[in-house]
């Protein structure tokens, strides 16, 4: 996949999944769901979620890779995961605030 | 119970809202409040205003019933020596003594105030007026737009180039009315410590600067006056503000507290690249503490498309699940009284009214855990309460009938004067 730049959206061409790019790191970027290709429009061979990436997505959070450096957001649930170069993703804590009292 | 001021007299010579609702604090508290009006009574009597047509001659009027419930009436002609008997009769048992009479006005009605904490001293003599008891225009005439505008709020609101907007609500007068209330019940306190009353002055000049503590403390630091922003707060720079929903319905949006209710909102509205914009990636920024102008018409642009994409129900029914995101409908008068958080708390409560039935009505406001006030109850008649009050000051039957025929015919005159009748 071509690079990826904050902003741009894809689709699972597998499931439901829809994701926006918060960061991306540069180059060439490997990013799946489900075990497979994303694109921008969700076309493509068709097919169903690979047993290994089918842990689902979940609206409004954010996956990111061990590095760090690709942060994306659900905008649309699907069944399939999310892999970066077939590494899954890892959900994204959610900042939660600091008590003020 | 009859609440936490039960026992305390006040002494209430008040017209139309400023003086008469710091009156009505203390009778919501369950003090004893003796209106002393003028033979006309007080002119909010008669203040009918609009949608009032369909109402029979006899309804009360609404400013009169807004502020004067729980009252006692006690009608005098100041203006004659047995009605400044009376009053001074009333006011060597009063603990409280309230008005928003002039003071030039007072003294020919021998109510100056000096003349009062000398004649009374545990009396709290609360005075509240236009401008404030010193300054060349301290006895200046007021209503309550005057000190709106006086006092800079009415130059806060409105759309940037277009005339300023003054708000719907005599807000100037109420919150004079709450200062005075305040005051006078400070002055009770240190009375309790000290054993001395005192004279008490504020106005409604002063509490519209109360209302704008922070926006002037800002322009003052600053040196650069905060000036009106439509729809949106002058000294919040951010999504905070009214926007119209697809059907027209306003939403006044304050903060998204969370980054990801943040996300959540703008995935909503199908722009997520929304939350890619670096001046709202945080909490603090997005309740405007960057303060700078930084990409705010921008959000405001987004803010605007984004919720006339969705109607009310629509945007409701998602915003149930989202906590952390502070909102509310812009509710009109018809929401507001019958607005479920309202009734809870009896902030809007029923009174059954001469002439027209039951209504709602503004409860008390206050819940004291030990001595819980009761609910207000309904408007004296002009001199209801004369002969009881006299009779309870010590006066004679022949002194009672004296006051009663000289306010009937000094009544009898103003109606002829104003109205045009016999």
């Amino acid at each position: 996949m071509a690079g990826l730049a904050a902003g741009k959206r894809l689709k699972s061409t597998v499931c439901n999944t829809e994701i926006m790019v918060i960061a991306a790191p540069g180059g060439e970027v490997d990013l799946t769901c489900g075990g497979a290709p994303m694109s921008a429009d969700g076309a493509g061979n068709g097919g169903n979620v690979a047993a290994d990436f089918a842990g689902g997505t979940t609206l409004g959070k954010r996956y990111t890779n061990e590095e760090g450096n690709l942060e994306v957001l659900c905008v649309k649930p699907g069944d399939g995961s999310l892999a970066l170069g077939g590494v899954a993703l890892k959900l994204k804590d959610a900042k939660k605030l600091p008590k003020t009292d | 119970m009859p609440g936490p001021l039960e026992g305390l007299r006040v002494v209430e010579l008040g017209i139309a809202i400023q003086g008469p609702a710091a009156g009505l604090y203390f009778a919501n508290m369950g003090a004893e409040v003796i209106k002393v009006e003028p033979p006309f009574g007080d002119a909010s009597r008669y203040h009918r205003g609009v949608n009032y047509q369909a109402l029979p001659e006899d309804a009360l009027c609404s400013q009169f019933l807004a502020m004067n419930k729980t009252k006692r009436s006690l009608a005098l002609d100041l203006h004659t020596e047995l009605g400044q008997s009376v009053m001074g009769k009333l006011l060597e048992g009063a603990d409280v003594f309230l008005t928003n009479v002039r003071e030039e006005a007072l003294e020919r009605m021998g109510l100056r105030l000096t003349d009062l904490t000398a004649r009374y001293p545990r009396l709290v003599v609360g005075h509240v007026n236009g401008f404030g008891p010193r300054g060349d225009e301290a006895d200046k005439a007021m209503l309550d737009g005057a000190a709106q505008a006086r006092g800079g709020i009415v130059s806060m609101s409105g759309q940037p180039g277009a005339a300023p907007t003054p708000p719907g609500s005599a807000i100037a007068d109420h919150a004079g009315a709450m200062q005075l209330a305040l005051g006078c019940v400070t002055g009770l306190v240190n009375r309790s410590l000290t054993g001395r009353g005192q004279i008490v002055q504020t106005s409604s000049l002063g509490a519209q600067l109360w209302l704008q503590m922070w926006e002037l403390q800002h322009s003052a630091i600053t040196g650069v006056p905060l000036s009106r922003e439509g729809s949106h707060h002058p000294n919040i720079k951010g999504p905070y503000g009214v926007y119209l929903c697809k059907d027209g319905i306003p939403v006044l949006l304050v903060v998204a507290m969370t980054d990801e209710a943040w996300s959540d909102f703008w995935i909503f509205f199908d722009k997520p690249e929304v939350i890619l914009m670096e001046e709202w990636d945080n909490p603090g920024k997005r309740v405007g503490m960057a303060g700078t102008d930084d990409g705010v018409p921008e959000i405001r642009q987004h803010l605007r498309d984004a919720f006339a994409s969705k109607t009310f129900a629509e945007f409701e029914a998602w915003v149930a699940g989202q906590p952390e995101i502070i909102w509310e409908r812009v509710r009109g008068h018809g929401d507001v009284l019958t607005d479920p958080q309202n009734l809870a708390n009896e902030y809007v409560v029923d009174l059954d009214l001469p002439a027209t039935g039951v209504a709602p009505t503004i409860g008390t406001l206050m819940h004291y855990s030990a001595t819980p006030s009761e609910r207000p109850r309904v408007p004296p008649v002009l001199a209801a309460d004369t002969e009881d009050i006299m009779t309870e000051l010590g006066f004679a039957a022949e002194d009672v009938q004296a006051v009663q025929d000289r306010c009937e015919a000094v009544k009898a005159e103003m109606y002829a004067a104003l109205l045009g009748e016999p």
